[in-house]
């Protein structure tokens, strides 16, 4: 371990904490040393015992075994307001803010500094004093007296940030901080994380975005199937080795393209506008066999164009032709009915039924495939699901697990298996491989070959750069509602995809950037 | 295993609550007695069946007891003016479902919650039945029903098994429960309520119409709060405006001590049987004991918290909080 050379003490160490819930052993003795001024990163795929790890730090769970000692002291943390006291404080990836209340309100929820304890009369100058304070002191871009849910998911992801800083923490986890964040507001959080770190704040940073961790990490920490694999320096490291240390094997090839015949155009957009002009005269076409990628910023409005091709988002001038035939889809059903489906970028939102057994969640949208007359066989349901389940290994007990259950890919998997079990032609993926696990993002794309191998259509939308680089055929570039760019993948590079994706197809500005 | 244990839980309780009161108290089981629960009971249970279609959509409708109270009148309107036993029978029921139509019309088309839209429904047709009794009648809330074939629907004896006789009531409440059990887990209704009560987003991006199907749920409890309308009007010799008063909560309290979350997604035919039986066992065995009314309040509304409590811990447990 390289970190042993380095003299100063470790601000945090815990030691061999074993966790066990009913039927799993989260946690197999994991070790965890975290110093000051350090972005130690903490790194392993969906299951690894990450959170797990990080939520018996926040005093959520309570580790069976194991020590945790705080700047030279043993310590037991049974409550997160105990974690707090102590300096730990937690960015959580879905925000924990109360939306029609102040920044400052939102930043003090539950600590409020008091002016007559007895009668727990709030202090609220002190409140807004302190929480401008800290907003000054790092330039955050945001008000102390703005409502939250006038913010930004950016700006809202910096009321996070702050909460943690007017408790003066020394330690600050954050879980996926950039995950629905736009490329210029991760580079502004990787500054703010820089700062904090050269102002002696430790910061444990999870995320599945590992080209990110060299960007903002110091060192990594590596977890596997509830253990400890690996510490050392993030530039030492290497990508290719932290992937190893990650799935247990070496990875050969992280996207697995392989060329499908290309057939007869499936899909036809034609200056499509819609969604109140946030999609505006769009125009391409796919053709069986094909995968069309779409690259741009949050909010450039490509989920707007997908919910508008399937029927969701109202539709205000174009056309959409669906197999030589023009169509208009008033509805999801009717768009499904044509062949299309539609994996979204939110799948706990709007993709899986979270509290209902796998096979449901797999054969909903096609019930019609089961049903005798009226009567829906069981029976003959559950094999159904079985033969997805075993088609792309989706790891689970049985097909009546409930969906929750499952780990962010293989819940992915599920929501694929929907649209596989429905006989979709045509579909539209919504950054499919978002939150989840190297492993499972190999699958993922390897899937989405195999169906472009056998004649579908696919529009894939995402945010990741070289894998939408590495799998598609074709590359638009969208930004305020408009294509700016059609590109082949391969003979284009990052960094021309993101300059269509941020300034658009003005020659001028090409050439003010490119000066 | 454990998942099959935590559904059949109102059931073992059930189980457990007649054992206990039969070595207790001295005539509960006799043939009568439980015929009398039974019959008693038939009218929370068939609402149970459309209420837990509508728990699971994670909806819910106030305006059951209403109904039953509106659909009375109208039976008995229809008997007096000379309309036959079958078609009064069928006008009462029906009118049950248009209410239904009407409360899923009201969530469904103005988006209102289903708390709002049953409330007001729930306003109307008590309002609606007192005034339309009073209309016909020129006083008074009740229109008295004197056909002899008519009271056979609600006290009816078609057969005996041993020495319990088995009512017209009980054989439609096991039908329904039949028909419910079939239409929840066998067919796609079925399976789109518990998807919409899941996840309505979800829903509607897998193609599922959920307005339609919103729509149904609210005409299946309709119709069903009618057919109970039908067998109260019997039971009570007549259309009475004021005829089953406080019947939603308790038709709500059987799916949720049954099992049933209000967060939707959950509940069970079984269970909801299971849970108005629990109420009419434990008010049959207070009556008994000549325990006060009172006391049977206080023992079902613990037994209510005990059901949600127990819901909320496991979905806390599972994460679907």
């Amino acid at each position: 371990m390289s970190s042993a050379s380095a003299g100063a003490p470790p601000l945090l160490q815990m030691r061999g904490i074993h966790k066990r819930f009913p039927g799993v052993h989260a946690l197999k003795g994991v070790d965890l040393e975290v110093r000051a001024g350090e972005v130690h990163c903490l790194v392993g795929e969906n299951g690894a015992g990450k959170s797990t790890l990080m939520k018996c730090l926040m005093g959520v769970y309570r580790p069976d075994a194991g020590e945790i000692v705080l700047d030279g002291r043993a310590v037991h943390i049974h409550h997160p307001h105990q974690a707090l006291d102590l300096g730990i404080s937690m960015v959580f990836q879905e925000l924990n803010l109360v939306p029609h209340l102040s920044v400052a309100e939102n930043v003090f929820l539950g600590i409020e500094p008091l002016l007559f304890a007895p009668l727990g009369i709030v202090h609220w100058r002190e409140l807004r004093r302190r929480t401008r304070e800290v907003i000054a002191r790092f330039g955050f871009p945001i008000e102390a007296d703005a409502t939250v849910d006038r913010l930004s998911r950016a700006q809202q992801q910096l009321v996070e940030i702050v909460k943690a800083l007017v408790t003066r923490s020394t330690i600050v986890i954050m879980d996926e901080p950039t995950a629905s964040l736009s490329l210029e507001e991760t580079d502004q959080l990787f500054a703010i994380i820089r700062r904090l770190r050269d102002e002696g704040v430790a910061i444990i940073y999870i995320s599945h975005r590992l080209e990110e961790l060299r960007e903002v990490g110091d060192r990594v920490t590596i977890m596997r199937d509830g253990e400890w694999v690996y510490t050392g320096d993030v530039a030492a490291t290497g990508l290719p080795a932290m992937i190893r240390h990650m799935v247990g094997r070496e990875l050969t090839d992280m996207y697995p393209k392989a060329p499908a015949p290309i057939g007869r155009e499936r899909l036809r957009v034609e200056n499509l506008t819609a969604c109140k002009g946030r999609v505006r005269n769009v125009s391409f076409s796919i053709r069986a066999g094909e995968i069309v990628g779409i690259a741009g910023l949050v909010g450039a409005g490509r989920t707007e164009l997908a919910e508008a091709i399937f029927g969701i988002a109202p539709i205000e001038g174009g056309t959409l032709t669906i197999d030589g035939k023009p169509r208009r889809f008033r509805s999801p059903h009717d768009a499904i009915r044509a062949g299309l489906g539609l994996l979204t970028e939110d799948r706990k939102r709007t993709g899986l039924f979270l509290n209902q057994p796998l096979v449901h969640n797999i054969t909903i949208a096609a019930l019609e495939r089961l049903l005798r007359a009226f009567h829906l066989p069981l029976a003959a349901e559950r094999r159904t699901a079985a033969d997805y389940v075993g088609k792309l290994n989706i790891r689970t007990p049985s097909v009546n697990q409930i969906a929750v259950n499952l780990s962010g890919g293989n819940q992915q998997k599920v929501v694929v298996a929907k649209w596989l079990f429905a006989q979709s032609q045509i579909l539209i993926f919504d950054e499919p491989t978002l939150g989840i696990d190297v492993g499972a993002k190999v699958e993922v794309y390897r899937l989405l070959c195999e169906l472009a191998a056998q004649g579908a259509a696919v529009l894939m939308i995402s945010s990741d750069l070289p894998e939408l680089l590495a799998m598609t055929d074709t590359l638009l570039t969208m930004r305020r509602g408009e294509i700016t760019a059609t590109l082949d993948p391969r003979q284009t590079n990052q960094e021309e995809v993101l300059r269509y994706m941020a300034l658009g197809a003005d020659p001028a500005l090409d050439e003010r950037t490119s000066a | 295993m454990k998942r099959l244990l935590a559904k059949l839980l109102p059931f073992l309780f059930l189980i457990v609550l007649v054992a206990l009161l039969a070595v207790t108290t001295r005539g509960f089981v006799k043939g009568e007695n439980i015929a009398n629960i039974l019959r008693f009971s038939s009218g929370i249970v068939i609402m149970g069946v459309g209420m837990t279609f509508v728990i699971v959509s994670a909806g819910i409708d106030l305006s059951v007891g209403s109904i039953v109270a509106f659909t009375s009148v109208i039976v008995a309107w229809c008997m007096h003016g000379g309309i036959p036993l079958v078609p009064s029978l069928l006008i009462g029921t029906l009118t049950g479902s248009l209410w239904g139509a009407l409360n899923g019309a009201l969530i469904v088309t103005l988006r209102l919650p289903p708390f709002v839209a049953t409330l007001a429904s729930m306003g109307m047709a008590r309002g609606g039945a007192i005034l339309l009794a009073r209309h016909i009648t020129g006083f008074g809330t009740s229109i008295e029903i004197t056909d002899e074939s008519f009271a056979q629907i609600g006290s009816g004896t078609i057969f005996s098994v041993g020495s319990v006789p088995v009512l017209v009531p009980v054989v439609i409440m096991f039908v329904v429960v039949a028909l419910g059990y079939y239409i929840l887990n066998h067919t796609r209704l079925g399976r789109y309520t518990f998807a919409i009560g899941s996840n309505v987003e979800a829903a509607r991006f897998s193609g599922i119409g959920v307005g339609r199907y919103t729509l149904l749920v609210y005409i299946l409890l309709g119709t069903l709060a009618g057919v109970a309308g039908m067998i109260e009007a019997s039971i009570n010799r007549g259309g009475h405006g004021t005829l089953g008063q406080g019947y939603e909560l308790q038709v709500i309290a059987a799916v949720v001590i049954g099992g049933g979350s209000l967060s939707g997604g959950v509940g069970t035919i079984l269970g909801t049987l299971s849970g108005a039986l629990i109420m009419g066992v434990i008010r049959n065995g207070c009556i008994l004991n000549r325990i006060d009314y009172e006391w049977q309040l206080v023992v079902i509304s613990v037994l209510i918290v005990i059901a949600v409590a127990v819901d909320t811990y496991r979905r806390r447990r599972t994460g679907t909080a």
